[in-house]
């Protein structure tokens, strides 16, 4: 009996600590979720300091501040056409664009802005040659470089590898695709929808001549019908936790974020990358002229995600196989699309074997200085 | 919070989720999927064109522009915008070229 209400007693304080939690707890459930509901709280994105220093029609080119380079050449990030650039700049302390700036690197994003009905017409050759050639040029002469490295991530890294190709005498000496699709067949989901002819890319256009964000977003949710679910549970666990709902959500903005894609790139995409899987055959036209992807001899790197369920290792891994002319490393990283560069999988997986490889093929700026 | 110590409705969801994520994801990146999604836009774009002609005929004959006439006109003009993008772009190259060469 004794032993039984010595237990009890010693048992009290724990179970009114775990009702005190709960309370405590609930409290800020309750008050980050008016907030959050709210949309008191929505999440700032993007915050890296920077300066455009460039622009063509809607397309950007940013550089962010560093007053410590210490690494030359300087890197162009590509962004994607299907989503906002600030994946990359997400937040303080989760951001791509961060990280390589603290790494001491001179960055600059190419930025392709909202489409809308005029830029509903632009082709890949608008993407290649009359925004991202120019704008790596511009990059190089504003760092006062030799060279830059031109580092793309998924369409964009297509988009960087495309321009590398067609315009050999744009000074670049790395090239780094990440998440890049170059083989078709490897896509699987809804863009096999597109590329056996079941559902054509006109059928998807809206009055602008682009296809809407809300499609894109559908088919990116529906690849995984029960991760809004999963999302809405974390977001519910962990509702009282302040830092975690700013991080949910800043990736939910940038999840439901899609920008609408251009039409005319939509259908030469569709028909010369989906169905004649032209950049796996080396094939792809450009302004009537071939794009042979042999024709890029800079030092690449490829970095592939295991477990990307976007551009799926199929599509991404064989891109070795395609560069006859150049060195391409590969750097194959257990994380999703996402992974590679936000999150906790970024920052100690992604980003040191990124950041080592890119300190590996540029030179301090030190020894430049001395030289 | 470590997974031990989650509470009993979430490890019940988790349980519900890895039960049917699976099953549901295979179902999407099915071939009857993919049909089923290409038969809805074209159910989709057939009622959305019948409806709109349908409209347009009314609209006609009261006179009135339809939404077709606005998205043509719209369409029309994003492409000369587009057209004077490309002019300017083109005039640009060949100053630069001048330049270069003199």
């Amino acid at each position: 009996v004794t032993d039984l209400l010595h237990g009890a007693r010693s048992s009290v304080p724990r179970v009114l600590d775990g009702v005190r939690r709960e309370v405590e707890r609930n409290l800020l459930r309750t008050r980050n979720g008016i907030r959050h509901l709210a949309g008191i709280d929505r999440a700032r994105v993007g915050l890296t300091p920077k300066e455009t220093v460039w622009t063509a029609d809607r397309c950007q080119l940013w550089r962010y501040l560093n007053p410590a380079v210490r690494h030359r050449p300087p890197i162009v990030l590509v962004a994607s056409l299907v989503s906002r650039s600030y994946v990359l700049d997400l937040r303080p302390q989760n951001s791509f664009v961060e990280r390589l700036r603290d790494a001491g690197f001179d960055v600059f994003l190419v930025d392709f802005g909202i489409p809308d009905a005029v830029d509903s017409f632009n082709t890949l050759e608008t993407y290649v040659d009359s925004y991202l050639a120019p704008a790596i040029d511009r990059a190089r002469e504003e760092a006062g470089s030799e060279d830059v490295t031109v580092y793309g991530y998924c369409l964009g890294g297509l988009l960087a590898l495309l321009t590398v190709a067609a315009h050999p005498e744009l000074a670049v000496r790395n090239l780094v695709c990440m998440a890049t699709p170059v083989d078709a067949e490897g896509m699987g989901g809804l863009v096999e929808a597109l590329r056996s002819g079941r559902v054509e890319v006109d059928s998807l256009l809206d009055e602008t001549g682009n296809i809407p964000a809300s499609v894109i977003s559908n088919a990116f949710r529906i690849r995984k019908p029960t991760a809004d679910a999963v999302q809405y549970a974390n977001l519910w666990e962990n509702l009282w936790n302040h830092d975690f709902v700013e991080g949910y959500q800043a990736m939910a903005q940038w999840a439901h974020d899609h920008v609408p894609f251009p039409g005319a790139t939509a259908r030469q995409l569709a028909d010369q990358f989906l169905r004649e899987n032209a950049l796996r055959t080396n094939t792809l036209r450009l302004g009537g002229r071939r794009v042979d992807l042999g024709a890029i001899r800079c030092q690449v790197c490829s970095v592939v995600a295991e477990r990307d369920d976007i551009i799926p290792t199929a599509a991404s891994a064989p891109l070795p196989d395609l560069l006859r002319n150049a060195r391409c490393d590969v750097i194959s990283i257990s994380a999703g699309h996402v992974g590679l560069v936000m999150g906790r999988q970024a920052a100690t997986t992604s980003m040191p074997a990124i950041i080592g490889w890119l300190r590996k093929h540029s030179e301090s700026v030190a020894a430049e200085a001395k030289r | 919070v470590s997974r031990g110590q989650r509470p009993l409705w979430r490890r019940g969801f988790d349980t519900v989720e890895r039960a049917a994520a699976p099953h549901l994801e295979r179902a999407v990146q099915s071939d009857p999927f993919l049909v089923a999604v290409g038969a809805a836009v074209r159910v989709r774009r057939l009622i959305g064109g019948t409806v709109e002609a349908a409209s347009t005929r009314v609209l006609h004959a009261l006179n009135l522009p339809a939404y077709s006439d606005v998205k043509r006109q719209t369409g029309r003009t994003a492409e000369i915008e587009h057209r004077l993008r490309e002019l300017g772009r083109a005039a640009d190259g060949t100053s630069r070229t001048r330049r270069r060469t003199r």
